[in-house]
């Protein structure tokens, strides 16, 4: 690279736009001279929507409608402006790049066409970040942008993992295999977090929980390595979620098809917009909100909902210890992972016979900003809850695509 | 003189057992399959009691063994939708059945009964909640099976195993969590589809591939039949084949394949329950042929020496039930002779006996 720049990096969340400004020399500067994030996304709640804004002499929270992403883009964008802070490149955290894209990409508009071709892999995220991507190239006109993969990450899942034993001409014309997702979150994971327990990375065998607001999954991680993810070819599977079904029988969408009638699209749009934890609570799709009304009668799913959350990411915890043959570490990242003691408490309960000990005090006053051990000492398994930080990966990737090509 | 039937679309398989001798005999369903019936059967007299095996019993029947009546036809009648094929057919044998032989007793016997136990956490998807007011849920498959398993860890271990992880090898595979007798998981859901793949079933995949494959065009029932019969051991050995195929064919690249995919499902499948009962006391692999199946029992076996399992070095050969574990093993490890019809055979018959005691 030969100049500095700054790198403004979108991150879209199914409910939220995380948005950073690091600056970039030599190296990516892990520390953000700007960070937004608007929190509640189109979302169905009782709680309102907010930007939450930290940059050069801002430290304010927002109150306002975040109808959808491209909403919540544009006011980012806006304050951005107002801040004085300039930015050079923008990248952005594409969740599923198919077979197409392998690495990061610079956009252009045949770049563009096929990030199009791309938006019914993932269509909760890819839609919205496309919507993003059309919102900088209206807004800020000309300035370049590229697309950072969440897909990138899972690419050493190995065969017996990612493949789907249907028909070889299925998985052939429709790619159908596993990818995985959260990629970019596991990759700074598995890059940061040896160092934070003191294990080394060769050898290590960690199972990592990214529990988000609107998606969560699962991952087994071995040297650093993915080696499977709850995820598969959408982000549809795995984990309950705020309103994604996670796991189903699949004969459980033929069956309605065929027995209740419910055309295709409409069937879709429940599993991925109307299910979950909205699907099981009735009231909203928000862990918080849920755990607020767990115990109240006239909420009376409200703890079914919860049960269910904890129940399916314990199962998926088993799983992946059991597929690696034990672990080092277990890990808890992203906003419901780091925040929520409750959930890490449930769900470690049971895994004692996996070598798993949480130290109670330490989960409940666990940092929401720093990584906390959150293990007994005489736990076997190292337990961590960290912030991930997927915008600087972006941003990394960013800074190496183009080394040498952004000069002003 | 007793007889069962089990629906295998588009055969029935009927078992008689005439002085406890079974002699098995497989119906194809078309035109005058009843005459085919009444041809192995007649219209014996000496008839004492038929059992028909229901599928899927949804949260309908929770009964493993009851009696039939117009009452509990009824029931059968509202479960026909949750599988189609085979439980329409045990409606029609039990209707005609009961009419054919007024005299003999009519058995329901329900595979899906022993998980009617599992709560509510493990039995919903998380989708509408109107959806599972519907009563669509997990309802597991080849409860009879599992519970025969957990019955067999008991005796072998003088009742001493309270936490059991109970696996069904065959070209169906299946497990279930038992704690105290109570299922905890199972693998299966909705249908049997659901969890580890079978010889012809896909087992858990991304459902999104049944829009894509709806929307070029493919109906219902072909995708049905890519999912069910298609797919599983055919569709990654490119032919039909069974577990034992696969199991002993590590020298085709194919099959070989498969092996590796069915051992990573079914070790993480245990994982899953080990969750869920937080230790294990006793891990009991059950199969048709568990001599055909020792390898794959040593090395799913294997995989889990990071929690202290450890299994005996002479295990090549001998008598089943066997204890496969070394006295210090931390986790017991069990392997069983499962005969169906036996166990079927052996639960109208305890229902019979427990009811005789009842009368008198």
């Amino acid at each position: 690279m030969n100049k500095e720049q700054n790198i403004l990096v979108f991150n879209c969340g199914s409910s939220s736009l995380g948005c950073k400004v690091f600056p970039s020399g030599e190296a990516v500067n892990a520390r953000p001279i700007f960070s937004a994030k608007a929190h509640r996304v189109g979302t169905k709640g009782s709680e309102p929507s907010f930007v939450q804004y930290q940059g050069p002499g801002v430290s304010q929270k927002i109150v306002v409608p975040l109808p959808d992403h491209r909403v919540a883009a544009r006011h980012i964008l806006e304050q951005i402006r107002k801040s004085g802070v300039v930015v050079n490149l923008i990248g952005h955290r594409f969740v599923h790049g198919g077979d197409i894209f392998k690495t990061a990409v610079l956009i252009d508009p045949h770049v563009m066409q096929k990030l199009e071709q791309c938006a019914s892999l993932a269509p909760i995220h890819n839609p919205v970040t496309l919507s993003v991507i059309r919102e900088c190239q209206e807004t800020l006109p000309g300035q370049l942008q590229y697309a950072a993969f969440d897909t990138s990450f899972h690419a050493s899942i190995p065969d017996y993992a990612y493949t789907y034993p249907v028909p070889k001409t299925i998985r052939k014309r429709f790619h159908f295999r596993k990818y995985g997702f959260h990629g970019l979150s596991y990759a700074y994971i598995a890059r940061t977090a040896p160092a934070i327990l003191g294990l080394p990375l060769d050898n290590l065998s960690m199972v990592v929980c990214h529990l988000g607001t609107g998606g969560s999954s699962v991952c087994a991680i071995r040297n650093g390595l993915s080696m499977d993810n709850s995820m598969g070819y959408s982000p549809l599977t795995g984990l309950m979620m705020s309103t994604r079904c996670g796991d189903i029988d699949p004969m459980l969408s033929l069956y309605l098809m065929v027995t209740y009638n419910v055309r295709p699209g409409d069937l879709l749009e429940m599993l991925t917009e109307k299910s979950g934890l909205l699907g099981i609570a009735g009231f909203s799709s928000d862990l918080r909100d849920i755990i607020q009304n767990v115990g109240l009668k006239e909420k009376e799913r409200a703890e079914l909902a919860f049960q269910m959350y904890v129940h399916r990411l314990q199962k998926y915890i088993g799983s992946y210890i059991a597929a690696l043959g034990g672990i080092d570490a277990l890990v808890f990242t992203d906003d419901i992972g780091v925040s929520n003691w409750l959930v890490r408490e449930n769900a470690c309960q049971g895994l004692n016979v996996f070598g798993v000990d949480l130290d109670r005090e330490a989960n409940h006053s666990a940092s929401v900003a720093s990584a906390s051990l959150i293990s007994s000492p005489t736990s076997r398994v190292k337990v961590l809850a960290m912030p991930t930080e997927e915008e600087w990966v972006v941003a990394e990737e960013g800074a190496k695509l183009t080394r040498g090509r952004v000069t002003s | 003189m007793k007889v069962l039937f089990d629906p295998a679309p588009p055969y029935l398989r009927c078992c008689v057992f005439r002085n406890g001798s079974p002699s098995l005999h497989l119906v194809k369903l078309q035109g005058g399959w009843t005459a085919a019936i009444l041809k192995q059967l007649g219209t014996d007299a000496a008839l004492e009691s038929v059992g028909y095996v229901l599928h899927n019993g949804g949260n309908q029947v929770k009964d493993a063994v009851s009696l039939l009546s117009p009452q509990a036809l009824q029931r059968v009648k509202r479960c026909v939708r949750l599988s189609p094929e085979h439980n329409s057919m045990t409606l029609t044998l039990a209707e005609y059945g009961m009419k054919q032989w007024p005299g003999a007793r009519h058995l329901l016997l329900s595979d899906t009964a022993f998980f009617t136990r599992l709560s509510p956490v493990v039995r919903n998807y998380a989708i509408p909640y109107e959806l599972t007011r519907k009563g669509l849920g997990r309802y597991g498959a080849f409860g009879l099976c599992h519970e025969w398993i957990w019955n067999q860890t008991r005796a072998q271990t003088s009742g001493a195993a309270k936490k059991v992880i109970s696996i069904f090898l065959g070209d169906h595979t299946s497990l279930a969590a038992i704690r105290n007798g109570i299922p905890k998981e199972t693998t299966t859901g909705l249908t049997a589809l659901e969890g580890i793949m079978s010889s012809g079933g896909c087992g858990d995949i991304d459902p999104t591939i049944i829009f894509l494959l709806k929307a070029a065009g493919l109906s219902y029932s072909a995708i049905n039949r890519i999912l069910c019969n298609e797919s599983g051991f055919a569709a990654l050995a490119g032919k039909p084949c069974t577990l034992s195929d696969i199991v002993s064919g590590a020298a085709v690249p194919a099959l070989a394949e498969a092996k590796r995919l069915l051992r990573y499902q079914i070790i993480k499948q245990i994982g899953a329950m080990l969750s869920q009962l937080g230790g294990v006391d006793a891990i009991s692999f059950a199969s048709e042929k568990p001599q055909d199946m020792m390898p794959l029992v040593l090395e799913i076996s294997a995989a889990f020496a990071f929690l202290g399992v450890r299994c005996r070095a002479d295990t090549a050969c001998g008598s089943f039930p066997q204890e496969l574990s070394e006295a210090g093993s931390a986790v017991r490890i069990f392997t069983h002779q499962y005969d169906r019809w036996s166990v079927l055979k052996a639960a109208m018959e305890s229902f019979e006996s427990s009811n005789q005691e009842k009368k008198t």
